[in-house]
Parts: structure tokens; sequence; C-alpha cells
């Protein structure tokens, strides 16, 4: 009977139950974010999105600066799918190539942003001592800044600055807004990576690490960093999300992007003025944002279920 | 208690001069004065500029950097904040400030009273029935709210409400000859508080959930019903009181956001509060007028978070601040 069922069970030990038994953490990790079907749709919309904006000047009807003086503020009509601006210019095109300054700027400012997180928290977990007061000291006075006024204070005051303006030329705004949103973006990625390191650092594989000679810079960065991916990279994607509304109502404001470059904020700066006549003007760029910020939170929730199951609230 | 409260006290000190110097040393990067944008008439133009730079000798304008600072602390320390450059060019910035002040802290405290009386039911409902409908739509709401730019709601506002049905007016406090009108400060109030809520809502409602459902899972909870505790009173009493004390420290932190929410607003409905005056500042270089504000929303922020710390100890008799 035994010797039978060995017989029986032999031919399953072959290449596709092996295959399953090795699954990495990343295919764990896609198989149940894929159960989340508006964590699907949300990547669907955000890729989809990105793509377009990225072949922007391949699949654009239109150029985002040319003004047609005779079609200003148009309906939307076959030549213009989503009618023109104030100018003329055609909105869907501006639209692309505004997606182009958003979505970079603030997946630039989010990486940059987690850079710093990780640099400053895991030093200051890992070492502890004077260096987790000052640098902890120094991220709880940071989040603890009113920082809306202080966006305001230093995108202006760096834009009016003229050094920074000779340096930077046209890409001034972008570089400043970046920047601004770094300045003031990190320190929740910090506190994150801080609390990770703190308890990851008592652990017998890092104390095995130690013990076996490796450096503090080696176990800080393939230890400990790697271990606390989970919350940085969920925090990392509903950050884009809040630098796209943070990047946004600076434009808005116009203390961002400045125009003849689009971003989906700055079309809506001014757009005040225009909405008796054209209300539809004010409609599209901020409902773009809206799909875009809601479904990258929708993707990040389903990624914080997907990478770590026990972080669900 | 006490040296909690000394340590507190000295530390936001420590912060609000060390916001003061950020303020300061910033807005020295950019060129520009009070008396730049003067008419001094037909003079030429190196005459003008001798004026000004006369002026600037009088106003102690040519001092080096942290003279200025010095000099301007110890003034701001009495409620000196300087006169105001370009917004209302020579007049005292501390009675610009005291003009707009009743204005914000009414939409600011009308939105936060709003937005706690919305998000507690509606947080306790998602944590009551988890996973029912209501909570799936509870949820889709706040989720629509956290990724809403406030500024685009705020617009589409005002073009459903006030452009096209014409219910609540476009923008500002009162409409004039109305002034002790309340019906009109009423319509006037409506939209803004309901754009600057949406955001806390939606964010409050997600935080009031998750500490409700985590205190429904405890022990204390299970033995009351088991004493035979109607639900509703257990919820409502047992629960609920445990649940808020996450709150409290949650309202204190949302000054700051309150506040950045109410630059927006305010410059889109044309509310004649600080945070519009603010911008105002800001977009003509009224940098005293800046600096002031800054330095007041810092001190609310301190201020609040101070507050929030001493709410919880009073309602939580297990904190002991030491």
């Amino acid at each position: 009977m035994s010797a039978q069922a060995a017989v029986a069970v032999a031919p399953l030990l072959d290449d596709e139950v092996l295959l399953t038994e090795e699954a990495t953490q990343w295919r764990l990790v896609w198989r149940r974010f894929r159960r989340h079907r508006l964590g699907v749709a949300g990547i669907s919309v955000i890729g989809a999105i990105a793509l377009a904006c990225a072949l922007a000047p391949w699949i654009a009807p239109y150029t985002f600066d040319k003004p047609d003086t005779s079609n200003i503020m148009a309906n939307p009509s076959g030549a213009h799918w989503l009618g023109t601006d104030e100018l003329g210019r055609d909105v869907l095109s501006r639209l692309l190539y505004a997606g182009r300054v958003s979505l970079s700027v603030s997946l630039v400012a989010t990486t940059l942003s987690i850079m710093i997180g990780i640099a400053v928290g895991s030093v200051a977990g890992y070492y502890g001592g004077v260096a987790d007061t000052v640098l902890m000291r120094f991220t709880d006075i940071m989040l603890s800044l009113p920082s809306l006024p202080l966006l305001l204070i230093f995108s202006k005051a760096l834009r009016d600055f003229g050094p920074v303006r000779q340096a930077l030329g046209d890409n001034t705004s972008v570089v400043i807004i970046i920047a601004v949103l770094t300045i003031f973006g990190w320190m929740n990625v910090a506190r994150l990576v801080y609390g990770s390191v703190l308890s990851l650092k008592a652990r017998e594989f890092t104390e095995a690490s130690r013990a076996l000679g490796a450096s503090s810079a080696r176990i800080i960065l393939t230890h400990l960093v790697p271990n606390s991916a989970a919350p940085i990279i969920v925090a990392a994607t509903l950050g884009i999300g809040s630098r796209i509304i943070a990047e946004a109502s600076l434009s808005f404001l116009g203390l961002g992007i400045v125009p003849p470059n689009p971003s989906w904020g700055s079309m809506l700066s001014g757009v005040q003025a225009y909405m008796f006549r054209n209300p539809w003007l004010a409609f599209y760029p901020g409902l773009t944002i809206l799909v875009v910020v809601l479904a990258i939170n929708f993707a990040g929730d389903a990624l914080r279920d997907a990478l770590d199951p026990r972080l669900k609230n | 208690m006490r040296t909690f409260l000394i340590r507190r006290l000295v530390q936001n000190i420590l912060l609000l001069l060390i916001i003061s110097v950020i303020v300061y040393g910033i807005l020295y990067l950019v060129p520009g004065g009070p008396f730049d944008q003067l008419n001094f008439g037909a003079v030429s133009a190196a005459a003008a500029a001798a004026q000004v730079k006369r002026l600037n000798e009088l106003l102690g304008l040519d001092k080096p950097l942290h003279e200025r600072y010095l000099s301007w602390l110890g003034r701001a320390l009495t409620g000196d904040w300087g006169m105001s450059w370009t917004v209302a060019f020579g007049q005292p910035v501390s009675r610009l400030i005291e003009s707009r002040l009743g204005n914000t802290l009414l939409l600011m405290g009308l939105s936060a009273v709003f937005s706690f009386l919305i998000a507690m039911p509606i947080g306790i409902l998602s944590a009551v029935r988890p996973y029912s409908v209501w909570d799936y739509v509870i949820t889709g709401f706040s989720f629509f709210g956290l990724s809403m730019p406030t500024f685009w709601f705020g617009v589409m506002m005002l073009i459903v409400f006030s452009v096209t049905l014409g219910w609540f007016p476009a923008g500002g406090a009162i409409t004039p000859g109305k002034a002790n009108d309340l019906g009109d400060r009423v319509r006037h109030l409506v939209l803004p508080v309901l754009v600057l809520s949406l955001v806390q809502v939606a964010g409050q409602s997600r935080f009031i959930r998750s500490s409700m459902l985590e205190t429904l899972k405890q022990d204390f909870v299970r033995t009351a019903r088991a004493k035979g505790v109607p639900w509703f009173r257990v919820v409502m009493t047992h629960a609920l009181r445990n649940a808020i004390l996450p709150v409290i420290t949650l309202l204190g932190l949302e000054v700051p956001q309150l506040f950045g929410g109410a630059i927006i607003t305010e410059t889109i409905f044309t509310w004649p509060g600080m945070g519009r005056l603010f911008f105002e500042g800001i977009s003509k270089n009224d940098w005293p007028l800046v600096q002031a504000i800054t330095m007041m929303s810092a001190f609310l922020v301190v201020a609040g978070n101070l507050l929030a710390d001493l709410c919880y100890a009073a309602v939580d008799p297990r904190i002991r601040y030491e």
C-alpha cells in the first residue's frame, strides 16, 4: 500500500510542481494584487494615460502652443475633440502634453523624496544616539511646519532669485517645483524607514550579518532597506498622487509650472476668468487629475494589501 | 505634567524661532523693496534710485541681514509686524491682519466643526458594518474626497451653484449694503465651508473607521455584549469613548491642513480672510505681510498640537506626561 503510494507520488515531482514551490516573493505579490479589481483597474488607467502622454508628440492632433485665433473657445467638434481654449489651442493636445510635465514632476519629486527619506530614516535608526536625536528631531520639525504657506514662499522666492533663474533658464519652474516638493516631502518616508529599521536591526539576521563581518553600510543597504520595502513602495505610490495634486495646486495659484508650458494645474490657472463663457475649459484638466489620482490611490491601496496583508486596516 | 508642559513650551518656542529664521532668510533672496514701485514723477532714474536708497536707510533696510532680523523679531514680539509694502502701502500689517482674522477663523472653525460632525457618524457606521454596502459607499466617497484637487472642486462648485444655478453668491463674505443680514452671510459661507470640509471629511472618516474597528475587537466590548448591554449602547458609549482618543490628536494635526486649504478656498471664493491676504502678499512681494501671516499660521499649528496633547491627557486618565 505504502509502496504503491510512493510510486504514485513520484511522477508529481516534475518541473511544474517545483515551479509553484519556488514562486518568488514578487509573483506572490502580483497574485494577491490581481485579486483587487479596483487596483488592477487603477494600474490600467494610469498605464494608459501615462503611455498616451509619453507618446504626445506623435499622437496629439495639434501642438500644445499653436494658437488658432479664428477658433477661440470652440465647443467640442470633430476637429477639436475637447474644444479649444482662450487662445484657440486644442485642449486635448494640451492635456496630453501637460501630462508629461505633471507626471514626470511628481515622479521625480517622489523618487528624490524617497531617497532622502531612506537615507535619513536608516541612518537615524541604525546608528541611534546623536544621529537619531538630530535627524529625527529635524524630521519632526519639518513635519510640524505649515507646509502650503512655505511651499508658496519657497516657490516664489526661488523663482525671483536671479542666480537660480540664470542657471536654469527655461526649466526654472520645473526644477523649482521639484525642489520644493522634495524639500517638504521626505519626512513621512523617513519616519517609516526609521521605525522599520529600529525593529529590523535587533533581528537575528542583522546580527548574523554583523558577526560575519559585514560593514554598517552593507547591512543597511542589503538587509535593512530591502526589508522595509513594503511600506516604502506603498508610500511612494500614494505619494505620487498627492504630489500631482500639490503641483496642480501650486500651478493653479500661478506659483508652479508657468505658461506656456502646460501642466494639468497651470491649465486651470486663470480659468475663473473664462468660466462664464466656457465652463468646460475648467472641467477637463481637473477631471484628468481626479481620475489619475483616484487610480493611483486604488492601486496603492491594493498594493498595500498585496505586499503585506498585515498592514490592512 | 508640569515638566512636560515646560519642555513642550521650550520646544515650541524653538520651533517658532527656526521658522522665523527660515522665513526671514528665504525672503532675503528676493530682489526688491517697499519703494521699488513708487512713482517719483519727473525726476531722473538716478535721482529716483537715490530717493529709494535714502528711504531704505531711513527704515534700516540697508543694514546687514542679521541686524534686520533681530530688530524685526524684537518688534514682532511686541505685536508690531511693520508696514505693508505693496498690498496696502504704508498700512500696519497688524491692522490688515486684524481686519481679516475673524473671517478666516469663522471659515476654518465652521469647516472643522462641520467636517467632524459628518465624519463621525459615517466613520462609525462604516466600522460597525464593515464590508457592507454602506461601508463601500462611504469608502468610495472618501477615496474620491482624498483624490480631489480642492481648488478644482471649488471652481466646479462655483460654476454649478453660482454661475449656472445662481443659488449662492460667487464670492465675498457679504453683499454690500446687507452687512447685518444673517441669511446673506450664511449664503456666502455655504460653498467655501463645503469645499474646505470635503478633504477633511474624507480623511477623518477613514481614520475614525479604522480606530473604531480596532476598538470593537477589544475584550471589553465583548464583555459588555456578554453582560447584555444593547449593541447600540456598546458602540455609542463603551467603544466610542475609546475610539475617539486618537481622533483628538488628528484634529490637532489638521490645523496646518485647514490653513493651507483656507489659502486656496479663500482665493477661489474671494473670501476676505487671511489666506487670501497671504496669497496677495506672495503675488505682490509684500514680505512683511507674508512673514507675519506665516508666523501666525505656525503659531496656530503649534498651539493646535499642544492643545491636542492637553485634551488627550484630559480625556484619557491613562495618559501621564512625564
